[in-house]
């Protein structure tokens, strides 16, 4: 606090400056008087008198200004005075104020859009009240990846729940129950969650209206079916009216009074891209998930979140639930080798995560090169400002001004282009944000005050990386020259930095476009490569397992509908499958051939896919060797496969996959044929091999097995027929719930929304730099030439042929930016590595993509410098030479 | 341009310059013993008091005592002077007389430790 006081005390000095000056000012003149009245007393005239007593005192002046340096807080005043000068040297060249901040905007902004969706995507709490301590405990299995995030078993999560200090609350919830829910407006497949009656007490919500669950509503099972609907949900299927509340709604079957609704921005601990819109108590589990008995020990359903109690870490919560593990162990050898992982409930779901990551990070690099490039031309602008300005800087030296004020000066300047630059990259930012968010569907992109912050100091910085060559070239001793020689200015090597300028920013641009040029024809591999059309392509989700249908009414049904979908007029083929066309297929299946002892830990992993008899006709996907499935292949019939490319080179290098038999986890396969590669579904990986079974030689105990998403090609526009499709399905049976109904195009544009928003935010923003770069190079190199003007005039004049004049400076200029795209062609290369994950059918070396960038940039370079020779030639030599 | 703070502006030998601190000290313990004054008759107080052998700088006893005010050490204001001028005086505040008590202590330990210093002979130590 001591040491604090004089600097309190300065500042309100520094406030009050006004009234102390007029103070001093008063004391000046009173002593003044006093020494004048005594000076009178020895006998001087009173001028004399008032001459003396003014001498006496000194340069009133520096006094003054010496009190305000001691007073003060010189270092904020300085600051203070550059700010108003650079504000005013901003006002009085608008033109290159308004190209500067909207260069940097761009950077800035689009580098705040990215720091938003990264903080989002991984950083950004839970919306809840102390969300802090909220945590997900996650189960780890020694075979499989941390975050596959597997259930814990009922009685499990309730040991832990009874046992656990660390918690507060410990809540258990199974979020991606599939429930067909009767609404007035007919049966709707929504996602639900089944949870413990705790789990809106942790999470500290207030119902829209009714209430939550109680303890006792959780206790017995079956007892209470009761339920809570989503805020959204009950806006558009219940009209958003409160009287539902009390009323009994069907969910899988089961009749259930609603009780409440949930708030309006929640939905649920796994918002992401499984969403809930209807909540039921563990009580009744029965309803939500079927397959085995959800409050048994052995089926493991049951994810669990708690509120960490105050003074508890993460460490030490994580290292009780171990112990309490171990303890359960004893009873249950099963548990052994697996363990516990308490992590933050922030982010989206950690496994989306996973396949956001490369995106976020490519965006991120994007960002970074669109930053650098933005830099680098208002740099280069800077650069030749500050030689503009040289005869007034050479002046501001010559009457004494610090070099290091002078450059904090300049610093300034840059600094608050940048901060003005941020300001507008927040519209920018915003603008990009919520392009992003079109796609990343229930990701929260709102802006984080600590995002702000960081995007102000990265602004910041940026501002002072932009300014420090330019205000060190610009007040270089030497510059002092300046004065005599006016602007001519030809020497060499003043001319370096700016040069080098040229060459950076030519590199970045053809690395930024050379990595863009990649990605856009990458993009277009993925959706002219596969040679098929999902616009024609309609998928169905039938669900007879939802109303407790048998098995052998289920496959009758499906049957049916595939007869009565291919009898449509216009529709081509349909087919059954377990999974719609979209989904990714994760290799997760240990595959081998018969007489490979491989460890199944090994083993060859595969994706396997579900799919009935005329699949790839359906989707318009090529066989390349042997059949697809058809009618023949039927339960009593030998095991069938058919195989993509990947998955029969892997096996058979040298041909002959049909006809041989291979081992796809339990089951032994026979290939009866190859089709190419679907990898067009997930373009961030290399094509996974894939193994796809018979949908009618599944194996009966698999609870799946009755339902199907069922896809249908069309002649035409699949999304005209979509509800022909829907209608004729229903008069087959009214009761099953029709899921999902949408086109192929759709599915893909809703599923890989992530890739399609990268890619347009890649476009978009890979236009602009590439205007930027343009822009920024022209300038540059237009003023490298104007500078020349009247060297040139001098050459003209001494007898130089205008065409040799032309080409030395032509030469010049171009020898600069082929350096600059050399630089950048070898920096896109060395860059290829990192880029490869992210291109499909593209080599990270694709001559097309690397070269249409440098193509461009020579364009430019050559009109930049064409120009404003020709300007310059043309000119009469007599008043270039006389312009100074 | 910037020159110290306690330099005197006058060139004549005889005076010393003002030690840094010591004016504060100067200033509290002259108003201490005289009562309320303006600061002209601050300045050829303590001018006097030093036997002429001080010429202050004016520029930096005005900031002082503006200073000295606004950390509470002293209180200031206008009143008719000796010759009937009107003039700001300054007069010692309770805080300005601790500070001066202090301060009067830590001074006169210091010169006492700095004459013992002065003192001392190579034969007087061990």
């Amino acid at each position: 606090m001591k040491r604090l006081r004089p600097w309190l005390i300065r500042l309100t000095t520094s406030m009050t400056r006004r009234h102390d000056e007029t103070r001093l000012r008063e004391e000046i003149d009173d002593h003044v008087a006093f020494e004048t009245d005594a000076n009178l007393r020895r006998g001087l005239t009173p001028a004399e008198a008032r001459r003396r007593a003014l001498l006496t005192f000194g340069s009133v002046e520096a006094f003054k200004e010496n009190y305000r340096d001691q007073q003060g807080l010189p270092a904020f005043e300085h600051l203070l005075q550059d700010v108003r000068v650079a504000l005013r040297r901003m006002w009085q060249t608008p033109g290159f104020t308004a190209a500067a901040i909207a260069t940097l905007a761009l950077g800035l902004g689009m580098t705040d859009a990215v720091m938003s969706l990264g903080y989002a995507t991984f950083l950004r709490p839970l919306p809840l009240d102390g969300a802090e301590r909220i945590v997900f405990v996650e189960q780890t299995r020694p075979d499989r990846p941390v975050m596959s995030g597997f259930g814990y078993s009922y009685p499990d999560y309730v040991y832990y729940r009874d046992h656990a200090r660390a918690f507060t609350e410990l809540a258990g919830h199974y979020s991606t129950s599939p429930m067909s829910v009767v609404t007035p407006g007919g049966p709707v497949s929504v996602t639900g969650a089944v949870v413990t009656a705790n789990y809106f007490t942790l999470l500290r919500l207030k119902p829209r209206a009714g209430r939550f669950f109680s303890v006792d509503e959780d206790r017995v099972p079956g007892r209470d079916p009761v339920a809570i609907l989503g805020y959204d949900f009950w806006r558009t299927r219940f009209d958003g009216d409160t009287s539902v509340v009390g009323t009994t709604v069907r969910i899988n079957g089961t009749a259930f009074t609603v009780i409440g609704i949930a708030p309006e921005d929640f939905h649920g601990v796994l918002a992401g891209l499984e969403s809930n819109d209807v909540w039921i108590p563990t009580a009744m589990f029965g309803v939500g998930y079927r397959y085995c008995d959800g409050l048994s020990r052995g089926c493991a359903m049951v994810g669990v979140v708690g509120r960490l109690a105050d003074e508890t870490t993460i460490a030490r919560a994580q290292a009780e639930l171990m112990g309490l593990m171990r303890q359960l162990e004893m009873s249950y050898p099963d548990l052994e080798g697996r363990g516990v992982l308490v992590r933050p409930a922030i982010g989206i779901r950690p496994l989306e995560q996973a396949t956001n990551a490369p995106i976020v990070a490519l965006l991120a690099a994007a960002a970074g090169l669109v930053l650098l490039v933005a830099s680098a031309n208002v740099a280069g602008l800077l650069l030749a400002r500050g030689l503009r300005r040289r005869k007034e800087i050479a002046v501001r030296l010559a009457i004494g001004a610090s070099r290091g004020r002078l450059i904090r000066l300049l610093l300034v300047e840059s600094v608050m282009l940048a901060v003005a630059g941020a300001v507008a990259g927040r519209l920018i930012a915003a603008g990009a944000t919520e392009l992003l968010r079109a796609y990343f569907l229930n990701v929260d992109l709102s802006l984080d005050p600590r995002i702000a912050l960081l995007g102000f100091g990265v602004a910041l910085f940026t501002g002072a990386a932009t300014g420090i060559a330019p205000a060190l070239q610009a007040t270089r001793p030497d510059m002092a020259l300046a004065m005599k020689e006016g602007s001519s200015g030809a020497g060499r090597p003043r001319s370096i930095v700016r040069e080098g300028l040229i060459v950076v920013q030519v590199a970045l641009s053809v690395l930024l476009l050379g990595a863009g040029g990649l990605l856009v024809r990458s993009f277009l591999m993925l959706h002219g490569g596969a040679g098929f059309d999902p616009d024609r392509i309609a998928i169905v989700g039938l669900r007879p397992s939802l109303v407790g249908s048998t098995n052998e009414r289920a496959w009758a049904y499906q049957r049916d509908v595939i007869e009565r979908l291919e009898a449509l007029p216009g529709v081509l083929a349909a087919s059954p499958a377990r999974a719609p066309a979209s989904w990714p297929m994760q290799p997760a299946t240990p595959a081998r051939l018969p007489g490979d002892s491989t460890e199944p830990a090994n083993a060859y992993q595969v994706g396997t896919a579900v799919v009935g008899p005329r699949y790839f006709k359906t989707l318009g996907v090529g066989v390349v060797e042997g059949r697809e499935f058809d009618d023949r292949d039927t339960m009593d019939r030998p095991r069938v496969a058919v195989v993509n490319e990947t998955l029969a080179r892997h096996f058979w290098p040298n041909g002959g996959a049909v006809g041989s038999v291979m081992i796809v986890g339990p089951r032994r396969v026979e290939v009866v044929g190859v089709v190419k590669d679907l990898q067009w579904l997930s373009a961030l990986q290399q094509p996974n091999p894939v193994a796809h079974l018979n949908f009618w030689q599944q194996e009966t105990t698999n609870p799946f097995a009755q339902d199907s998403r069922t896809h249908v090609r069309v002649a035409g526009d699949a999304a005209q027929r979509l509800s022909e499709i829907q209608r004729t399905i229903a008069t087959i049976d009214p009761d099953v719930p029709i899921s999902e109904p949408a086109t192929l195009a759709a599915r893909l544009d809703s599923e890989y929304a992530n890739l399609r928003a990268a890619r347009t935010m890649l476009v978009t923003f890979g236009v602009l730099a590439l205007g930027l770069s343009m822009l920024g190079l022209y300038a540059a190199l237009a003023f490298a030439v104007g500078e020349r003007t009247r060297e040139i005039a001098v050459r003209l004049a001494l007898g130089a042929s205008r065409a040799d004049v032309g080409s030395l400076v032509f030469r010049r200029g171009m020898a600069i930016v082929s350096l600059g795209i050399a630089a950048g062609v070898a920096a896109c290369v060395l860059a290829g590595p990192f880029l490869a994950h992210l291109l499909y059918g593209v080599s990270p070396r694709d001559p097309l993509a690397i070269s249409a960038g440098p193509a461009m940039l020579l364009v430019v370079a050559a009109l930049a410098i064409a120009l404003p020779a020709q300007r310059a030639m043309k000119q009469d030599p007599i008043i270039a030479l006389r312009a100074e | 341009m910037a020159h110290s703070l306690w330099e005197t502006h006058t060139s004549m030998k005889k005076t010393t310059d003002v030690h840094r601190g010591t004016l504060a000290l100067m200033v509290l313990k002259t108003l201490a013993v005289m009562g309320p004054l303006h600061g002209y008759g601050l300045a050829r107080r303590i001018e006097q008091i030093s036997g002429d052998r001080l010429t202050l700088n004016t520029g930096t006893l005005y900031p002082l005592l503006l200073k000295l005010e606004q950390e509470g050490a002293i209180t200031s204001e206008r009143g008719p002077s000796e010759n009937n001028r009107s003039a700001r005086f300054y007069r010692l505040t309770r805080a300005g007389r601790k500070q001066l008590e202090a301060e009067t202590r830590a001074w006169q330990e210091t010169t006492a430790q700095i004459a013992r210093f002065f003192a001392v002979k190579a034969e007087d130590l061990p």
